[in-house]
């Protein structure tokens, strides 16, 4: 405006009439105007209700805004724009679609007059997150169970005989058999005692092996096959710690990290927290075995290896067929896009995790997951 | 909201639109303001292609330099070339405060428009006070332009000044 007022003194000299200057009169008086109303200024404070959320939910923000002017007030999840005159109460409802971790780290406050001429910028120091965990689907129970378990009580039943629920024969009696084991029918057919044998439940340690190294520059595909394979380890995870097994997690994604097993809630509160950070910008270069070389020098060796992968990498089936080499029962979940992309590179990989599916179907338990459809649907019908 | 947009373009139209007409039977000078016009339409069509600040501001100077252009054949000691001159310039700071006040905030409050118009106001009064009751030509002339300038002078070179051009 002081620009357009000198412009405007100029012309008149060059016109040699007044008119310029009276014209720019009403200019100098926005000058004047301004300087009267003050200093724009702003104090803002933010609040909401939880500080855990599951993806899908709505989250209410409420900014309680202090000071005069035009403002645009930015932070990691909300623009806010608009005037203010003193105070002013804003409520925000925001839609979490995407999982992950959210931290607040800085507010950028920016405030004009109500002329446009004085402006106040802070980059405020920002406090405080928001976790927002993947969706799980619900599992009732899973048919699939680890062929090998340990010695302690459980809920998997295994090939030993001794305390449980499942019957699965009969014999005769000797001494030192419970007499509620007794079965009497067969007693009185037979003229011996003989007694009820069962399946004894024990426990075991399951890992979750999740693959999620960004290959695809596409954010579209990268984002749909993260979130299929960040829920599917978290519904497993669940449904796991539900059970009396140790429940471990290896991720490879930016790096490799992993979760030693542990049992119950305190397993699933670990795992949750730590796939609230997968999420990758960079494309990886980080080939499977280190996944492989931290299950096998981790993890027992009887344990039951959940793998989830997309199986884009060219070295994950032979890492698979060394680990199940070396005593671990292994169970592939791979993630697929099918119909994605008809260019000759989407073809070809596709053909290339055909193979790599086809391969592994040899070794060990392998679910092709089409994740336009629940994983749970999958997992019923699967031994 | 659309409705600020529509009245800030609007604004503008009806401005470009009357200058024109205020000159309409001196040719030469109508060549110059049909000029100013066309000029003022190319950076504004700049404008909307690139976004940026600096051709806002200059389609607007050049919107703004029409109009003494236009009413150079007024008497300009007259208070209603004035009020003309003075009713064209509101509809022009109309239009710039409401294209970027909405483009910028999403809306516009109606301190800015009585501002703007309180402006003029005030304008129109001083140029009445100047008319009416002038304080001489010579030495107070000399001491008031002085003291204009010295204002203008803190005002561009005052330390507490924070605009940024990049910001958001």
């Amino acid at each position: 405006m002081v620009m357009y007022f000198v412009v405007m003194i100029f012309f008149s000299f060059v016109m040699l009439s007044p008119l310029p200057i009276f014209l720019s009169l009403p200019i100098i008086w926005l000058v004047l105007l301004s300087e009267l109303w003050g200093e724009p200024f702003i104090a803002v404070k933010r609040a909401f209700e939880e500080k855990r959320y599951v993806e899908g939910n709505k989250v209410e923000f409420y900014y309680s805004l202090k000071g005069k002017g035009y403002y645009h007030v930015k932070d990691e999840v909300n623009t806010l724009t608009g005037y203010c005159r003193k105070k002013k109460e804003i409520k925000k409802n925001v839609t979490l679609d995407k999982f992950g971790m959210i931290k607040f780290r800085k507010m950028n406050i920016y405030v004009e007059d109500p002329l446009g001429m004085k402006v106040f910028v802070k980059n405020k120091k920002d406090r405080g997150e928001l976790r927002v965990y993947p969706r799980i689907e619900y599992m009732r129970k899973l048919r699939i169970t680890p062929r090998k378990t340990r010695t302690i009580l459980g809920d998997y039943p295994s090939r030993r005989k001794g305390i449980g629920l499942e019957f699965t024969d009969i014999r005769e009696y000797v001494p030192g058999d419970s007499m509620r084991h007794i079965n009497w029918k067969a007693t009185a057919r037979t003229d011996r005692l003989m007694v009820n044998e069962y399946e004894s439940e024990r426990t075991g340690d399951t890992v979750i092996l999740l693959d999620v190294r960004r290959f695809y520059k596409g954010a579209g595909e990268y984002e749909r096959l993260l979130n299929a394979s960040v829920r599917a380890a978290a519904t497993i995870a669940t449904y796991l710690s539900r059970t009396r097994s140790r429940v471990g997690l290896v991720i490879i994604g930016k790096g490799v990290d992993w979760i030693y097993p542990t049992y119950g809630k305190r397993a699933m509160y670990l795992i949750f927290d730590r796939l609230l950070y997968v999420r990758s910008k960079k494309l990886s270069a980080l080939p499977f075995d280190y996944g492989k070389f931290i299950v096998s020098r981790f993890f027992p060796l009887n344990s039951f290896v959940i793998l989830i992968s997309p199986l884009l990498s060219w070295d994950i089936d032979d890492a698979v067929v060394e680990l199940l080499a070396r005593g671990y029962d292994i169970l592939v979940i791979s993630p697929t896009l099918v119909g994605e992309g008809e260019d000759l590179a989407s073809r070809i990989l596709r053909a290339e995790r055909m193979v790599r599916l086809r391969r592994l179907m040899l070794y060990a338990r392998v679910v092709d997951w089409d994740i336009r459809y629940p994983l749970t649907s999958i997992l019923k019908v699967m031994r | 909201m659309n409705r600020i947009k529509y009245a800030s373009w609007f604004f503008l139209y009806l401005y470009l639109g009357i200058l024109p007409l205020l000159v309409w039977p001196h040719y030469r000078v109508l060549v110059l303001v049909l000029g100013g016009i066309g000029a003022t339409l190319v950076l504004l069509l700049l404008w909307r292609i690139i976004k940026d600040d600096l051709l806002f501001y200059g389609y607007n100077l050049m919107a703004l330099l029409t109009l003494p252009l236009a009413m150079q054949f007024y008497n300009p000691y007259s208070m209603e070339t004035i009020g003309v001159g003075y009713m064209l310039l509101t509809l022009l700071l109309l239009h710039m405060y409401m294209l970027r006040f909405k483009n910028k905030y999403e809306m516009i409050h109606r301190d800015t428009v009585i501002y703007v118009i309180l402006a003029s106001a005030l304008g129109y009064l001083s140029v009445y006070l100047f008319m009416y009751y002038p304080i001489g030509y010579g030495l107070w002339g000399a001491i008031a332009l002085m003291a204009l300038i010295l204002f203008m002078l803190y005002l561009i070179l005052r330390p507490e000044s924070k605009k940024r051009r990049n910001a958001p």
